[in-house]
């Protein structure tokens, strides 16, 4: 069994898209600017509509935790769970952290994004030591 | 117009254990709510507003408008479900409802089991694996396969705490030793003599979700609790010392469950409510003699102190340190257990708070009533879930 993935729906089908080829997509207010995560209807921040900005997808460690239960079938024994704050805005991505023994993970240690295919349709953004 | 003209006149609390399979959810809640109103010295018969969780089957789950067929009168209020029928969000909603005249008497209430004629699973699903089958979160799953669920998400506050303010885990290892304490002594919790722990203890025990180990979360039972309100000119009437509610407010961020908890969208989390609850009472944090908070994990318990005021920003675990939260410390803490022992059921560990601060209030709450206890705080979510409520009671 494998883990719970994303389905591609009419909003997020161009975020998968660019997964697919390696490029990180990111929610941006075409209003006041602000970038968010996850997608949502609007920008939460002033309610504008938004359009997908590319990120460069690096950034820093912003808090993790070692899980040693994990969330469910189809899950890694141990995994890192984290919320990457990214250099392009500071916004946060929930994500996990991965090429890395889990106890060396810090708070701000730098990361960048890294995609592996998990579907034909799905490749997910973690992040690996930058 | 003021909260402090509506009592809490009856409450129980309904037998929590690991697994309830002996009962159907429907008897669960049932006994809980004519116990509760038993306690007060009410019947069905005067209830015409119910926040109470409805089991099914049949009905919306969760949805109180289903009560109304069985109370042989019309409903004046209802609660559509989930935490509106639970803890401190519940009394002030029912408080707020009989206050302004919308009603007399409301049950509120609720409880988790697995017996017979459970529809769609009795037992709690916020933690994993269930967690995994409660449907996508964000647009299309945007979040599921990271493997965020309550605890780790929690996690990801404590975290960052450790990390701006320099929490240390031996504090939060008090935190948790003290109220499993609590709990080893008290022959209602589901972990009842099943300690005593010491802070090493916690320290030793399995990872579970970095900073948290497995002592340092709470356990997932079943069980139900309730509670009956009305006004207070009605309560002098009654069989029981009634419980005032001094102030209270609630105080939401975002969803809960929406993306990775972060410590920079909570930090200030319930210190706007602290201010309003304790304004509206017209006391000061200082004031409190026992704490009913909300503790899924060990961690959230020094947040409590932060935006409660009664310690800086940051300053949560060097204030708790050296026995403040113990039964004869400064401020005691969840004296019957908590979330940590005696027992998280869902959504009705909220209410088991309130009922706990109702208990010692009377000077009911037998080996573990804490001396000259006229001011009790409750409070319900924290950091992880990015809301919180909280209730201020007293007597009359």
């Amino acid at each position: 069994m494998t883990k719970p993935l994303p389905t591609v729906d009419a909003m997020t089908a161009p975020y998968w898209e660019a997964a697919q080829r390696g490029e990180l997509l990111v929610p941006e207010c075409d209003s006041c600017g602000h970038k968010h995560f996850p997608a949502e209807a609007v920008c939460p921040k002033c309610l504008s509509n938004w359009h997908w900005a590319t990120s460069p997808g690096v950034g820093t460690v912003y808090s993790f935790s070692v899980v040693r239960r994990p969330a469910g079938p189809g899950f890694p024994d141990v995994y890192v769970l984290a919320l990457v704050e990214l250099s392009d805005g500071g916004w946060l991505m929930t994500t996990n952290i991965v090429d890395i023994d889990p106890d060396d993970v810090r708070v701000g240690l730098p990361v960048k994004v890294d995609f592996r295919k998990e579907s034909e349709a799905i490749s997910l953004p973690y992040f690996i030591p930058a | 117009m003021s909260l402090r003209d509506v009592a809490i006149v009856g409450v129980h609390a309904t037998r929590q254990a690991r697994v309830i399979d002996d009962l159907t959810p429907m008897q669960l809640t049932l006994g809980a709510i004519n116990a509760a109103l038993d306690d007060a010295g009410l019947t069905r018969d005067d209830v015409d507003g119910a926040a109470v969780g409805w089991p099914g089957p049949g009905g919306l789950i969760g949805d109180s408008t289903s009560w109304a067929r069985f109370f042989g009168h019309p409903l004046h209020l209802v609660s559509e479900g989930g935490l509106d029928n639970s803890g401190a969000r519940a009394v002030l909603r029912a408080a707020s409802a009989i206050e302004t005249g919308l009603c007399d008497v409301v049950v509120v209430g609720g409880g988790s089991a697995s017996g017979p004629f459970v529809p769609g699973g009795g037992s709690p699903n916020f933690t994993p694996p269930a967690q995994a089958a409660r449907g996508p979160i964000g647009a299309g799953g945007q979040l599921d396969p990271w493997g965020g669920y309550v605890a780790s998400n929690f996690a990801l506050v404590a975290q960052r705490h450790m990390h701006e303010y320099g929490t240390t885990r031996e504090q939060m290892a008090e935190v948790a030793a003290t109220i499993r304490n609590n709990g080893h002594e008290n022959p209602e919790a589901v972990m009842y003599d099943r300690g005593p722990y010491t802070i090493d203890d916690v320290l030793q025990s399995r990872p579970v979700a970095s900073p948290f180990n497995l002592l340092d979360v709470c356990l997932v039972a079943q069980g139900g609790a309730a509670l009956v309100l009305t006004s207070l000119e009605r309560a002098r009437d009654l069989k029981q010392t009634p419980v005032v509610v001094l102030g209270g407010a609630m105080e939401f961020v975002r969803g809960a469950w929406t993306g990775g908890s972060a410590l920079r969208e909570c930090r200030d989390l319930g210190k706007a409510g602290a201010k309003r609850t304790f304004g509206m009472a017209g006391l000061k944090p200082d004031d409190v003699d026992v704490m009913c908070v909300y503790d899924p994990t060990s961690f959230e318990v020094l947040r409590a102190f932060e935006w409660m005021g009664l310690c800086g920003e940051g300053e949560g675990g060097p204030f708790i340190e050296g026995g403040t939260i113990a039964r004869d410390g400064r401020f005691p803490v969840n004296p019957e257990g908590g979330c940590l022992s005696h027992a998280w059921n869902g959504v009705q560990q909220m209410t088991l708070k309130v009922v706990e601060a109702v208990k010692q209030l009377r000077g009911q709450a037998g080996t573990r009533q804490i001396p000259d206890c006229d001011v009790a705080f409750t409070s319900m979510a924290g950091s992880g879930a990015m809301h919180v409520e909280m209730a201020l009671l007293g007597r009359a």
